[in-house]
């Protein structure tokens, strides 16, 4: 038959918490990465399907989120000085938050700073309720307005990522696929 | 004209089906999308754009509306047909003369051997690319390149090109399975 991928091994319950604490350590310590992945962004009125690269170099980030075939949509680049926001139409705006920009411009919400520990799947700070699945990681959590799903983590090196986040906000529905994960590269 | 010889090549094919291979490097040279799939082409306007990687999506033109279903997003988008969203590309293929005069200025490249280039630089400022640029070998398109106004340049290879075959209607009717979210986008 053919050689399955070996069970992720199941964390036996009491030692669920205590991996996902651990777990949690680890994670914070991630602070560069690249990743490529979809994202589905279900809002009213405007919907869509971009590809999103994701480059991270400890407080510097650059985000770029093109259509299907290539066509740069807008390039978000933030440090702990702003952020500046450019669009296909040679615009550059500047401002403090990442959210409000995305959405004047592009019309659909991306919590961008939450996102920041969502994409690797843990909460970002402040309170939060969460269940964990087998292995003692993330499953679901509820943070502020939004609820999250997580799933198909991966093994990349010693790093157990999530490869699909699904997170429900008040007026928009995000689903974010991670094909290509590079931790700290 | 430059035009009217772009169009001229275009006309010989009522239909194209191919394979095509996207590569897009950023402006520092970066790869950071690549996608291979297959396109069928009938004229005037009906596209279909089944990419196969990373992500199986499927992109239907039927002349009114573009539909793009994402299984892995179980999620169906349903737009007109807007000359301005990243399905121009495909529609130029279709090679409506109106249509690319009216949009683009059209200069032929050097022909080299039986290669000859076109650029296609769009009319409109805000266009989502700066330039776009046909290759053909024998008359037949054989790759596509965009650059955008974002520093980021795509190259879409095509291969066993086959043009004038017959086209299924079914090829531009989408099909999407129970329980897909279906969102109408039409503005």
């Amino acid at each position: 038959c053919s050689t399955l991928p070996p069970p992720p091994q199941v964390v036996p319950d009491a030692l669920r918490e205590q991996h996902w604490r651990s777990h949690q350590l680890r994670m914070h310590a991630l602070t560069q990465w690249q990743l490529s992945g979809k994202l589905g962004i279900r809002t009213q009125p405007k919907s869509a399907s971009v590809h999103l690269n994701w480059e991270q170099h400890s407080v510097h980030y650059r985000i770029r989120i093109a259509s299907v075939i290539g066509q740069t949509l807008a390039l978000l680049q933030g440090s702990p000085e702003g952020l500046a926001l450019s669009t296909a139409d040679d615009e550059t705006r500047y401002s403090g938050s990442a959210e409000e920009l995305l959405l004047e411009e592009l019309g659909w919400e991306l919590p961008v700073s939450n996102l920041y520990y969502w994409i690797r799947g843990i909460p970002a700070p402040g309170s939060s309720a969460h269940t964990l699945n087998g292995q003692g990681l993330l499953e679901s959590l509820q943070q502020g307005d939004w609820s999250l799903h997580f799933s198909r983590y991966q093994q990349v090196g010693n790093w157990q990522l999530p490869g699909r986040l699904v997170a429900e906000g008040p007026a928009a529905r995000l689903t974010f696929i991670i094909n290509d994960w590079n931790p700290g590269s | 004209s430059e035009v009217g010889e772009l169009t001229r090549i275009l006309a010989k094919a009522q239909s194209i089906h191919a394979q095509f291979q996207q590569l897009t490097m950023d402006a520092s040279g970066a790869r950071v999308q690549e996608s291979n799939g297959q396109l069928v082409v009938e004229r005037p306007d009906r596209f279909r754009w089944q990419v196969a990687a990373p992500f199986p999506q499927l992109v239907i033109s039927d002349g009114q509306r573009v539909s793009i279903y994402d299984p892995d997003l179980e999620q169906l988008t349903v737009q007109s047909l807007d000359p301005r969203a990243g399905t121009t590309p495909a529609l130029i293929l279709s090679g409506d003369r109106a249509a690319i005069e009216r949009d683009f200025e059209v200069k032929a490249a050097q022909q080299q051997g039986e290669v000859q280039r076109f650029s296609l630089v769009p009319r409109t400022p805000d266009s989502l690319f700066e330039s776009l640029e046909l290759e053909f070998v024998n008359e037949r398109i054989s790759a596509m390149k965009l650059v955008d106004s974002l520093g980021s340049s795509t190259r879409i290879d095509f291969s066993s090109v086959e043009i004038n075959l017959p086209v299924p209607a079914e090829l531009f009717e989408m099909q999407v399975p129970e329980g897909t979210d279906i969102i109408e986008d039409l503005r």
